[in-house]
């Protein structure tokens, strides 16, 4: 079987691939191309098996003459001439053209254009923070960067993220142990973490950088600008609250029991979503529960505490099995939204008869392991479709649509249109204030922002 | 004579006229596969699955299928995936066998679930200690992992720890060693190394001088390596893990203890700064790998059998395992067959466990049976060496022979 000529599959090799080619093409072997790229062997034997099957060659010979041809060839189209797919969003592009609209209306015909209907640039991706090579392993992308640009700084499988009124972001950086800011300009700081002592329960001027998070794959912020830690220590699931650099356990949620992941990447430990009146509700995912917490009481609110498969839509939210539920949100009313994860959905929990519903995904439906949700002012859904690499939206009319991610895995786009995107498995979401969506791209090491991409 | 094969020609067009009305296909068995076949890499694992299949597409009337599981989510294999992947076969009731998990981290999430049914598992790949028989406390436990209490996950590569084992033997036997000095940087499991180690050394009439537990990432070897001096060691053995420093210590050896031999495992194999890490003029430096490569089976049929397989996937582009999936594979094909012999035609997948759990199966890479853990009682490793700028492979290592 022949390769395709250059240009035909030019484009189906992504940037990191080429590069893979281009240094099979000089001659190195996969353990040298893995230490001039950082990564790891077998993580250049699979792009080097996606090379193979995409140029449909079989020997490094094969992928030399290519890459050889492909140098050859002339230049490809700038990737800003791939048409982008518009979202069907229409805006009237005059201030005033809402009046003029008016005057079309009543005129009806015989009036010449006073409306342009413009479709707006589709929203572009970019990295937001984090620098170290996609793919790498987690170990090699030790914490690093603070006090530069948030873009320079080195995460290692971020899970979570979560923005406050005034734009700053807080992220999980899961694998160095850490929650990381990053302010309004840009520039990143560790807020908590990265430390060998254990968590101290409100002891002012304790450093809380020399603390030890435990496994804190989640972060949240409640009205007030404060900053909440849902961590498993010891087997226990915890809230902690960092209040002007006082760490404070909020509440112990239980057990958690979590299995020694040999050789292989933990997930997050749950979600998080916080009330206006700071009651917290627990996405517990070993647990297979949601609690909430008043402040006094710990209660179940959703979940059997069973992993399965067991609906009960429409009926009590407690008496509903979940299975590896993850990400939480809140709405306007403060009903709230889970990722149940396992069962390939958001659901969605009545805040006044406590009933629970599917809202998306399910059978015909078109998540795969969402892991991450969120709530825009408008009641429009925002899921982080984890197994399709990519990011849907669910509008207040029921019509689901992808806003970022091509549904490959890998790493591009940056720059580009988010539909063009490549993610490798986007976890935690978060909507800021002005519309932008922050994506903790876990496996790419890095948080990525669709900025406005709904006006609010 | 002419009614004769008259007769035979009308009973043909009677079989063939019977077939047709009934058009029923041959009943089916499916063989699956759980690999992280795209976080890894690995497709030729799912290939060679393949090749083993189509080799024997049909046993005692039934036609054989191939259905691979890919437990991967992007770049990282995933327990999600594999939990999901893992119930699918088990809903499939014509599924009798799984060759994998590929991985241990697989394993830990696939078995609890797949050893209540019991549908059996063969892994070619997953060496972790803790799987089957741990000499310390792991969790999940073995007894975690087996809910049934019945063993239905078998392994044909030696579980980690045996490395010790098999670098003691070679050292002594081949290498002329007698005085070993040991760091280890993989915590408790490393332990359990340094005691293989220690007792086939003392077996073997030699001894272990010296060892030292050190941080994961160590770069500085030298009172490591002054002690070991002192001490008279001829070798340094290296437990540590991949994308580590340990094979610095074989760069600071070139000064230190030139005469001195560098031993170490997958964890040094695997890594690709090591070799450069070595300097330019490193000691004789050695590796146990718990994986074989090599035909070393003498039954022609079985030679003849792999040696179409390797024809078919040349040497140079064999990834590691790939051979032993391929010997995982014809494994379950032969417990299916005697499960299908042994049931009247009507195999099940308590069969087929019971089968891979007393049989004995003459394989390409060696001749296999199972303890009571699931642990083949022979398994093989590879020694490689380093050779100029790489690891080649040297021997193979047997332990049923040690």
């Amino acid at each position: 079987m022949s390769a395709g000529s250059p240009n035909e599959t030019q484009a189906r090799l992504s940037p990191r691939e080429m590069e893979v080619a281009r240094l099979v093409a000089e001659g190195l072997t996969n353990r040298e191309i893995a230490a001039k790229l950082f990564l790891s062997e077998r993580t250049v034997d699979g792009h080097l098996e996606h090379i193979r099957e995409k140029l449909a060659v079989n020997t490094r010979a094969q992928v030399t003459a290519w890459v050889v041809r492909h140098d050859a060839a002339p230049a490809p189209a700038a990737p800003t001439t791939v048409p982008p797919a518009p979202r069907q969003r229409w805006v009237f592009a005059h201030p005033r053209a809402w009046m003029a609209a008016a005057v079309v209306l009543g005129l009806l015909a015989g009036t010449v254009g006073v409306l342009r209907l413009t479709a707006p640039p589709e929203p572009v991706i970019r990295t937001f923070a984090g620098d170290c090579p996609p793919e790498s392993d987690p170990d090699a992308c030790r914490a690093a960067g603070d006090l530069g640009p948030a873009t320079k700084a080195v995460l290692s499988r971020p899970t979570s993220v979560a923005v406050d009124s005034t734009g700053i972001a807080y992220i999980a950086d899961y694998a160095n142990g850490r929650i990381r800011k990053v302010d309004q300009g840009g520039m990143i700081t560790t807020l908590v973490g990265g430390g060998d002592k254990e968590l101290a329960d409100g002891v002012p001027g304790f450093d809380v950088s020399s603390q030890s998070l435990g496994l804190a794959s989640t972060v949240a912020v409640d009205r007030q600008g404060a900053v909440y830690v849902l961590t498993s220590r010891n087997e226990h699931l915890e809230v902690w609250k960092d209040s002007n650099q006082l760490m404070k356990k909020v509440v112990d949620v239980g057990p958690s029991h979590e299995l020694i992941y040999i050789f292989g990447p933990r997930p997050p430990v749950g979600g998080l979503a916080i009330t206006a009146e700071d009651v917290i509700y627990i996405a517990d995912r070993a647990g297979n529960r949601v609690w909430r917490f008043d402040g006094n009481q710990k209660t179940a609110y959703a979940g059997t505490g069973v992993d399965g498969a067991l609906l009960g839509d429409q009926g009590n939210a407690i008496e509903a099995e979940l299975s590896n539920p993850i990400g939480l949100a809140l709405d306007s009313q403060e009903n709230l939204y889970i990722a149940d994860t396992g069962n390939d959905r958001i659901r969605k929990v009545d805040r006044v008869k406590k009933t629970i519903t599917t809202v998306a995904g399910g059978p015909g439906g078109s998540l795969v392991l969402p892991y991450g949700v969120a709530l825009a002012h408008d009641g429009t859904v925002l899921i982080a479709d984890t197994g399709n690499y990519r990011i849907q939206e669910l509008s207040t009319r029921g019509a689901v649509a992808t806003v970022a991610g091509t549904g490959q895995w890998g790493f591009q786009g940056d720059g580009m249109p988010a539909t063009q995107a490549e993610f490798d498995v986007p976890e935690g979401i978060a909507l800021s204030a002005e519309g932008n969506l922050y994506i903790a791209d876990t496996n790419n090491m890095r948080v990525r922002v669709i900025s406005h991409l709904l006006g609010q | 004579m002419k009614s004769i094969a008259a007769l035979v020609l009308i009973a043909l067009a009677a079989a063939a006229c019977q077939n047709d009305s009934n058009g029923a296909a041959p009943p089916e068995i499916v063989i699956a596969s759980a690999f992280p076949t795209s976080a890894f890499g690995v497709r030729l694992w799912q290939q060679a699955v393949e090749f083993a299949v189509r080799q024997q597409s049909t046993i005692d009337g039934y036609s054989v299928v191939y259905r691979p599981f890919d437990d991967s989510l992007g770049s990282e294999q995933d327990q999600l995936v594999a939990r999901r992947n893992v119930r699918l076969m088990i809903a499939d009731s014509s599924v009798l066998g799984v060759v994998g998990p590929g991985s241990s981290f697989e394993t830990v999430h696939e078995l609890p679930l797949a050893n209540p049914v019991p549908l059996a598992m063969i892994s070619p790949s997953a060496t972790n200690v803790c799987l089957t028989q741990p000499p310390f406390r792991c969790g999940p436990t073995p007894a975690d992992l087996r809910p049934s209490g019945l063993t239905t996950f078998f392994r044909i590569s030696p579980r980690d720890p045996l490395a010790g084992q098999a670098m003691a033997d070679y050292a002594v036997a081949h290498l002329g060693v007698t005085k070993v000095a040991a760091f280890n940087e993989l915590g408790v499991e490393g332990v359990s190394y340094l005691l293989e180690l220690s007792n086939e050394l003392h077996k073997q009439g030699a001894e272990l001088v010296y060892q030292q537990d050190l941080p994961e990432g160590t770069v500085k070897f030298s009172d490591f390596l002054s002690i070991a001096k002192n001490l008279g060691a001829d070798a340094v053995f290296a437990f540590a893990p991949g994308d580590d420093n340990s094979c610095v210590a074989a760069q600071q050896m070139s000064a230190l203890m030139p005469k001195a031999i560098f031993f170490g495992t997958d964890g040094n194999t695997s890594d690709p700064a090591c070799i450069k890490q070595m300097g330019t003029s490193p000691p004789g430096a050695w590796a146990a790998v718990p994986d074989v490569d090599r035909i070393v089976a003498t039954d022609p049929a079985v030679e003849n059998r792999a040696k179409a397989f390797l024809k078919a996937f040349p040497q140079k582009t064999l990834y590691a395992y790939t051979l032993a999936a391929y010997d995982a594979t014809r494994i379950l094909i032969e417990a299916i067959d005697l499960a299908i012999r042994d049931s009247h035609g009507f195999p099940t997948r308590s069969k087929v466990v019971e089968e891979l759990a007393t049989k004995t199966f003459v394989e390409a890479t060696g001749t296999y049976r199972f303890d009571a853990n699931g642990d083949a009682v022979a398994p093989l490793m590879s020694i490689y060496k380093v050779q100029g700028s790489h690891w080649v492979f040297a021997d193979v290592y047997t332990f049923g022979a040690a």
